[in-house]
């Protein structure tokens, strides 16, 4: 097995080389390790102190054959709540794998993302099987908790309602400010992967593999929930120190850096990681793991492989570092010195895409034939979009570690806006996703699309849980709604504006635990409560959007947003004809100008007035711009508060050609657009589809004919 | 193969009048899903170039029927084609072997229809196993598999090409599978299969150029007039690949 390794793993390093020839190294010469876990005080930007509440010392054996860890945490978690606890919360997520009933279970019936439960391997779980205090105190030690001071004390334990989380009872209550130091013997039993974590063959993802501390919030309550389906993960940041015992064919790749590697002995290798201020600590092991290397400024990139996905490394790395380049440059510094990518192989999907500190899954680029290649069909959803996706993740909630289970919206939903800022700055402004001969899917329309679907069912801002799995909102929702939300908001007070405010954001909680409340003070504190948008309205005034009504109808309520053109016609001008009241008071009657029976379309301009009536179909009430054309060609725009059901507009003396709706396209939360675009009944418009889509339809049909197929 | 082509080129009225019969087809067929697209659309229209795709997007989410029309152009056309091969193949033998009276045409077409039709099903069983035994040859390299599959593609037109040739030209029994068996036996020869497999090819390709053009340049105004160019080659190309036949069996047949 080792040798045809190697062997294989020399030949694909050739066939990359040749197919690259501008890389700078060879394909399998690793990057040497960084110095430091994170980056120097000068390019890391701000790492602040307090932020570190638990650090672990993590020692495991991984059992390659029977798919099993057996191992040690030795956890130093610091009390930062103004209360004292006398238990500490615990994160079993391992359980959730362990049988039909768990709370994950229950919900995924034994799928996640399209992958299904494996057969050989059905069940996972994590077996506490000891519990001890080693010390206690103000400042216990990390690095040598052994030593800390005090007596060793038994401690026991048990699982909740659900086994994906434990408590420990504590001899005495832990202060504030005191610090204790955990140590927890387990075994962990990996599933064949299907959601994230597993193995496959001699492939094996370790994510949320050991008992990790629940957070404590600032008020004494543990925030530790049960591991649903949608639910993510919520940790505390601290420093890890990882001892992982492997079988020595087995390539690496973990969070953080190597800082050292013991000799073989029998056919394994102990290797020592070390990782600072991160949340969560995971890791791969493959022997068929091909490694490559780069680095992007003074930050190591590591991707490791898999045989049969090669050949798309280099796109990989090419959409790396401009996800880099673009989100250190909006959302502040990468504070790590390293990023790992893992790829996992073909019967391992279930592993792909996923995120973790300084590490993530990505998954392959989707493999056109060739066929559909000469059609000019291209795509950057499927691999490409899972890269920047996953690294998006180490700032919206690997740096920004928001509750994923209370708000998962803040992290997926966030970093789906990232993302297309991400594809924006790397493409430019007509970024797309999709595209097929000459036609395309833009970034905005692949983040609208998703609302003109299903009906929206929940809100934005709701618990993991409160997605069912049946209803497929989760995704449209939590992703590309709040993503939409945000671009729309973007657009709408401009990006000069909008950008700043983002960032601060980012720049404030780094390192924190931030809630929805958090982003929306943020936004109302740099942007005002009242920003005012671009253009005037129809009588001149100026228009605001009220940015905490925006934010209520669009974080809590289901209100779509939706605008349509009820009108678009020309009708005869008021006129003067008529009997009127002279300056005596009597009545004097004055003539029609022309002809009352002409049609609007015959009567000349300076008699006509244009009319178009805006309805505001969707719940949702957003300022809404409106571009009128003119027979003359010349055009006006106006914006609408969008308060009312409906808006009459009318332009006395003045024919109407057409009117369009959000002519720029700033609302990304509008899924339905097709009637945003209309023109006057004289103006014997073309609907733009039925005639490109029709030549379509016959050339297909040509083409099954073949020359009447003789 | 030049003769061939020769033969299509002193018919000009058999190759417009097919031709332009197979454009006024797919207008026709086509015709469903530019109603259905308009009633979708009402009064409204997309703005913005390159929207197509997701207008489409959105106008299948909410309407069925659009997917239904643009299936139906497929369906409508696949139709079509069956039934028109055999229909018109007792003409168009006739007027490529030489010049011929319409009337001529039309009462081989009538004569020979129900031959050329069955003539039609033993070629589509002759694709089926030829294709089979494509995929196995697959299983040893893909590569080989398509060569096979062209192979047994460009041998089975032929074959029906010189079986329905010969049933008018030579008053062979249609019916009968032994006319197909020797139709087969006679396209094997591999420079009557080349001459024949080239022109086959070359209708492939103007299919493939057909569609190509359509979906590179869909929202060009240029593009339905070039696709329709297209198809009218493509007519003349067929019929260029029948008279490679029909030079054949008029070669067996005794002097006059």
């Amino acid at each position: 097995m080792v040798s045809m390794t190697a062997t294989r793993r020399a030949a694909l390093a050739i066939l990359l080389a040749a197919a690259a020839c501008d890389r700078p190294r060879r394909a399998d010469e690793p990057v040497p390790e960084p110095a430091a876990a994170l980056r120097p005080p000068e390019l890391r930007g701000a790492v602040p102190a307090a932020a570190r509440v638990a650090d672990y010392v993590l020692d495991a054996r991984l059992d390659a054959d029977a798919h099993q860890v057996t191992g040690t945490a030795r956890v130093t978690w610091r009390n930062r709540s103004a209360r004292a606890v006398d238990r500490v919360a615990l994160h079993l997520y391992m359980n959730a794998f362990r049988a039909d009933d768990t709370a994950w279970m229950l919900e995924a019936r034994g799928t996640h993302r399209g992958s299904r439960q494996g057969k050989d391997g059905q069940w996972g779980y994590i077996d506490l099987k000891a519990a001890r205090l080693l010390g206690r105190g103000q400042a216990a030690d990390f690095e040598k908790p052994e030593g800390a001071a005090g007596p060793v004390t038994a401690l026991t334990w048990k699982e909740g309602e659900d086994p994906s989380l434990a408590s420990v009872a504590l001899p005495a209550p832990v202060q504030p400010g005191e610090a204790v130091v955990l140590e927890l013997e387990f075994i962990t039993q990996l599933p064949e992967v299907f959601a994230r974590t597993g193995y496959a063959g001699d492939f094996h993802m370790l994510g949320q593999w050991y008992p990790k501390v629940a957070v404590l919030a600032a008020d004494g309550q543990w925030r530790a929930h049960v591991f649903t389906l949608n639910a993510e993960f919520f940790a505390d940041f601290g420093d890890y120190e990882v001892h992982l015992d492997v079988p020595e064919a087995m390539v690496v790749g973990a969070t953080g850096i190597r800082v050292g590697e013991d000799p073989p002995v029998d056919g394994r290798r102990r290797l020592h990681y070390r990782a600072e201020m991160v949340h969560d600590f995971a890791w791969a092991a493959d022997p068929d793991f091909i490694e490559l290397g780069a680095h992007w400024k003074d930050v190591r990139i590591r991707q490791l492989v898999h045989p049969d996905y090669i050949a798309d490394a280099p796109r990989h790395l090419e959409v790396l570092l401009a996800t880099l380049e673009s989100m250190e440059a909006r959302f502040g510094a990468y504070p790590w010195s390293t990023i790992t990518v893992i790829h996992p192989p073909a019967d391992a999907d279930g592993a792909a895409g996923m995120e973790y500190p300084t590490l993530f899954t990505t998954s392959d680029i989707l493999r056109a034939p060739a066929w559909l290649r000469l059609f000019g069909a291209e795509e950057r959803l499927s691999g490409l979009f899972t890269t920047v996706h996953e690294f998006g993740h180490q700032y919206f909630q690997g740096m920004l570690a928001s509750d994923e289970s209370t708000q998962p919206w803040l992290d997926e939903g966030l970093n789906t806006a990232s993302n297309m800022l991400t594809l924006i700055d790397w493409q430019g402004e007509g970024a797309w996703v999709t595209r097929v001969g000459n036609q395309q899917i833009s970034v905005d329309e692949f983040v609208r699309g998703s609302l003109d679907g299903e009906p929206a069912l929940d809100p934005v801002d709701a618990t993991a849980e409160t997605y069912r799995s049946v209803t497929g909102s989760y995704g449209d929702t939590v992703y590309r709604k709040t993503g939409a939300l945000l671009l729309t908001l973007r657009r709408l007070v401009g990006p000069a504006r909008f950008d700043p405010a983002f960032r601060a954001y980012a720049l404030e909680w780094r390192f924190r635990h931030p809630t929805g409340d958090d982003l929306v003070a943020t936004f109302l504190r740099e942007l005002g409560a009242r920003p005012l948008l671009e253009g005037t309205g129809p009588e001149g005034q100026a228009v605001n959007l009220d940015l905490a009504d925006y934010f209520q109808q669009a974080l809590h309520s289901v209100a779509a947003v939706d605008f349509g053109l009820l009108k678009v016609r020309n009708r005869r001008r008021a006129g003067a004809a008529g009997w009127h009241r002279d300056e005596h008071g009597a009545l004097a009657l004055q003539a029609a100008a022309g002809d009352r029976d002409l049609p609007p379309a015959e009567l000349p301009e300076a008699e006509v007035e244009g009319v178009v009536v805006v309805h505001r179909i969707g719940e949702f009430r957003v300022p809404v711009e409106l571009e009128v054309e003119f027979e003359t060609g010349a055009a006006v725009r106006t914006l609408w508060d969008g308060q009312a059901r409906y808006r009459v507009f009318t332009w006395p003396g003045r024919r109407v050609r057409a009117a369009r709706l959000d002519p720029d396209g700033k609302l990304l939360l509008e899924g339905p657009r097709l009637d945003n675009h209309r023109a006057a009944p004289e103006a014997a418009p073309s609907d733009g589809v039925s005639r490109p889509v029709g030549d379509l339809g016959e050339a297909l049909a040509l083409t099954v004919l073949g020359g009447l197929t003789l | 193969m030049i003769a061939a082509l020769r033969r299509v080129w002193s018919a000009p009225w058999l190759w417009l009048s097919l031709g332009l019969l197979q454009l006024a087809l797919a207008v026709a067929v086509a015709a469903p899903l530019r109603a259905v697209l308009r009633a979708a659309m009402g009064p409204f229209t997309i703005s913005g170039e390159s929207r197509l795709l997701a207008a489409l997007l959105e106008l299948t989410t909410h309407n069925d029927a659009i997917v239904a029309a643009l299936l139906s152009v497929l369906a409508g056309a696949a139709l079509l084609a069956a039934v028109l091969a055999p229909l018109l193949s007792g003409a168009v033998v006739t007027r490529l072997a030489g010049p011929a009276p319409v009337g001529e045409q039309a009462r081989a077409s009538a004569i020979h229809c129900p031959a050329a039709l069955v003539i039609g099903i033993y070629g589509l069983i002759l694709r089926a196993l030829l294709a089979f035994v494509a995929a196995a040859l697959g299983t040893i390299h893909p590569t080989l598999q398509i060569v096979a599959l062209v192979a047994a593609l460009t041998l089975s037109a032929l074959a029906v090409d010189l079986a329905r040739a010969r049933v008018v030209l030579t008053g062979a029994r249609g019916l009968h599978p032994r006319t197909f068996v020797r139709a087969v036996a006679t396209a094997a020869r591999p420079r009557l299969w080349l001459r024949s497999g080239l022109m086959t090819a070359l209708q492939w390709g103007l299919g493939l150029g057909m569609l190509l053009t359509a979906v590179h340049g869909l929202e060009q105004p240029w593009t339905p007039w070039l696709v329709r160019g297209l198809a009218l080659v493509a007519t003349f190309v067929a019929l260029g690949r029948i008279a490679v036949a029909v030079e054949h069996v008029d070669g067996e047949r005794p002097p006059p």
